[in-house]
């Protein structure tokens, strides 16, 4: 138990000095994550709602597909960057290994499954009259996916919380394409591991508080956006 | 109805699976009581293969089970610290004499010593073959070449520190990078970099096929990474295997262990230098 | 404006919707009436484009952007009253300060102005169903299709609603019901002839 006192003592220091490591991997997890989730929200959404509505031979297939994408290991899918991106690879020209631009890469191929799965799951799920009333008062195909979403907010919502969750805590990735490069490629959940092997068990733990304390502000705002307001 | 079945089904699997898990464990723990020795080891210790080699041995003699939990050289003297291992088995002189000064350790051997490397690009750059270690890293240092360092208090990392401190501080140029990682992903690093890279030989060997660069700074006595094993005090921690960790020493000590640890090779080259032969090598 | 020949509608392989022969021309107000289950929906669906597998002749002057299908019971979007019945017009381009105009004025019509800015969600049914027949009339459509446009209304709401349709210019309305409707609101009625149903069953059986 003092490790974990310890460790919330730590965290509140660390927060109040504004160690300089500390406050960088906070902003560079907070802008990684949150670029690779919105990217995959761009392109998951609509792929995720038109899954849900339009049938053609082997959408069973791909519908699987994205289900069992959710489960890559972080560090699966960093070796396949790794192998794509390094110097030996197919795309080494464009000197992306050990920037944090790779690391959204593999977040955004993170994310995209649980986007798309979870979208379609929830656009699914509507009511069957929803497409029917905006069909019939005149709304194009854009518009229809629009209220769709709309209309499924609370699952599509947890898509994306989810999304950036397991982006924003994820080690595989940021390790293997990043490789925890002082003030470049450091995430605080990589530097969490480093301090873990450094033996400093209690800042990496307050380190993982603040994640912690980020993750839970990022989810908050993403509920308050998506809130139903009474306001046209 | 089905459904039901199913779920029943399922939830028993689980429960007689976790069950035998949980049987098998107590078994070990509770009869044979003292045949498990936990022994941390830094990474590149591990990686290395000597192990391997070394603790099937150990385990037939005695018919025990040796845990070998690899770390960070500061996780696993913290390890140590906290008596989650019976012995600490690193390569950080400073830290060890610190660990025994704090009483956490009761007994300290040195084993044997291996080598680090200067390893960079074969154009060599900063002209560094076979310069003394620390003027080579000052020659780096000053023409500003990439560098890549494991920043991460390993023992490596404190080795890099000393000759840095030997000549003078060490500034901070753009291309010196401090990656958080183990040693095989940092020579990676410095391969994909092309950067300068001080590096245990062992490592080196591993990876010498799969990378470019080469070693320009070798022999030096700048260069010997001593390792030195440790008992973590009894006294301080009840719980731990004292009779076998002392057997455990005694073993890496002794003298075909000690040439077991001059034969080992990879690819070809010796790895490990002895301290306990008789003879001296 | 509709012309329907020999229509039948089946899902599996039961005759769900037959119609013999309906013509209807624009601007007439039809009760289509029948009893349960003898697919007065099914019809109406059809016209709204919603059914699109059936055999026989069915064919409607105008473009589909011309009709409109009210829900036997009709979904409320997610938000406001207001929102709601300015969705038809904001789909259609109108702005922000027009479409409110026009949708207020539709509400004020049929005797539930004053819960344009309640959520949609938490109405009854009667106010449901006025707020989705607002949001119908806005648009200004020229084929209006009601399923059961009266159930679950008060009195004085039916009345306002009877009002409004008996004043819609310009459109023909078909409205499904169950029983007779007023004749203020409709000018005839189409029976569904239960007979015609099953003897179309038994012939294709």
């Amino acid at each position: 138990m003092d490790l974990i006192w310890e460790s919330f003592r730590e965290a509140l220091a660390l927060i109040r000095r504004f160690d300089p490591s500390v406050t960088n991997a906070a902003a560079r997890s907070l802008w990684i994550s949150t670029t690779a989730v919105g990217l995959a929200a761009l392109a998951g959404l609509p792929v995720g709602t038109g899954l849900a509505r339009h049938s053609f031979p082997g959408y069973r297939l791909v519908v699987l597909a994205f289900r069992a994408g959710m489960s890559f290991p972080t560090v699966f899918i960093g070796i396949v960057c790794y192998a794509v991106f390094s110097r030996r690879g197919p795309f080494g020209a464009m000197d992306l290994l050990y920037t944090p631009w790779l690391i959204v890469v593999g977040e955004f191929l993170l994310a995209l499954p649980i986007v798309v799965s979870l979208t379609h799951g929830a656009v699914k799920s509507l009511d069957p009259r929803i497409g029917e009333t905006s069909l019939t008062l005149g709304a194009g195909p854009f518009r229809r996916w629009a209220t769709y979403l709309s209309e499924a907010r609370v699952g599509v919502t947890l898509a994306i919380v989810m999304a950036f969750a397991r982006c924003v805590t994820e080690l595989g990735i940021a390790m293997m394409v990043g490789g925890n490069i002082k003030y470049r490629t450091r995430t605080l959940a990589t530097a969490t591991a480093l301090e873990t092997a450094k033996g400093e068990f209690s800042r990496g733990m307050a380190m993982g508080v603040i994640l912690l304390a980020i993750a839970l502000c990022v989810t908050v705002c993403i509920m308050l956006l998506s809130r139903d307001d009474a306001r046209v | 109805m089905v459904y039901l079945m199913r779920c029943c089904v399922f939830f028993g699997v689980i429960l007689h699976t976790l069950f035998q898990m949980g049987c098998g464990k107590f078994d070990t723990n509770s009869q044979a009581g003292r045949s498990v020795l936990r022994l941390a080891v830094t990474t590149s210790t591990r990686d290395s293969g000597l192990l391997d080699v070394l603790v099937p041995v150990f385990e037939q003699q005695r018919k025990v089970r040796v845990d070998v939990i690899a770390n960070g050289t500061g996780a696993a003297l913290k390890l140590g610290q906290t008596g989650d291992v019976d012995v600490v088995w690193v390569h950080a002189r400073q830290a060890e004499d610190a660990f025994m000064a704090d009483e956490h350790g009761i007994r300290h051997e040195n084993v044997m010593y291996n080598t680090f490397d200067i390893l960079g690009p074969p154009q060599d750059p900063a002209e560094i073959r076979g310069v003394e270690p620390s003027l080579a890293l000052q020659k780096i240092a000053a023409g500003e070449h990439p560098f890549v360092s494991r920043g991460d208090d390993s023992g490596t990392h404190k080795r890099e520190l000393q000759l840095w401190n030997d000549v003078s501080n060490r500034k901070s140029w753009d291309t010196y990078f401090e990656s958080g990682q183990g040693m095989g992903w940092t020579l990676n690093m410095a391969d994909q970099k092309n950067a300068y890279i001080l590096c245990d030989h062992a490592t080196y060997l591993t990876f010498k096929r799969k990378i470019n660069l080469v070693p320009l700074v070798t022999s030096s006595k700048q260069l010997h990474n001593l390792y030195g094993i440790m008992i973590v005090n009894p006294h301080k921690h009840p719980s731990v295997n004292f009779e076998l960790a002392q057997a455990f020493v005694e073993f890496l000590i002794s003298r075909k262990t000690q040439e077991m640890m001059q034969d080992y090779t990879i690819e070809g080259e010796q790895l490990f230098y002895p301290l306990r032969l008789p003879e001296g090598d | 404006m509709i012309e329907i020949l020999n229509l039948q509608v089946t899902k599996n392989g039961k005759s769900i919707c037959c119609v013999p022969e309906l013509v209807i021309n624009a601007g007439e107000r039809v009760g289509i009436v029948g009893p349960n289950g003898c697919g007065k929906t099914t019809l109406l669906r059809v016209l709204a484009g919603l059914e699109k597998n059936y055999r026989g002749h069915c064919a409607i002057t105008g473009p589909s952007s011309d009709r409109v299908y009210m829900h036997q019971a009709p979904y409320m979007f997610r938000g406001t009253v207001l929102f709601n019945v300015m969705y038809g017009l904001r789909v259609r381009g109108l702005d922000q300060r027009e479409s409110e105009l026009k949708a207020r004025a539709w509400l004020d019509k049929l005797g539930i102005g004053h819960l344009a800015t309640n959520r949609a969600k938490h109405l009854s049914g009667g106010e449901a169903r006025r707020t989705a027949l607002a949001r119908s009339l806005a648009i200004a459509p020229k084929l209006l299709l009601l399923d059961e446009p009266l159930a679950d209304v008060d009195d004085a709401g039916a009345g306002r609603i009877v009002h409004e349709l008996t004043h819609f210019n310009d459109c023909a309305i078909l409205i499904a019901s169950p029983n007779s409707l007023p004749g203020e609101l409709v000018t005839r009625e189409y029976r569904f002839d239960i007979e015609a149903t099953n003897q179309s069953m038994s012939g294709s059986a």
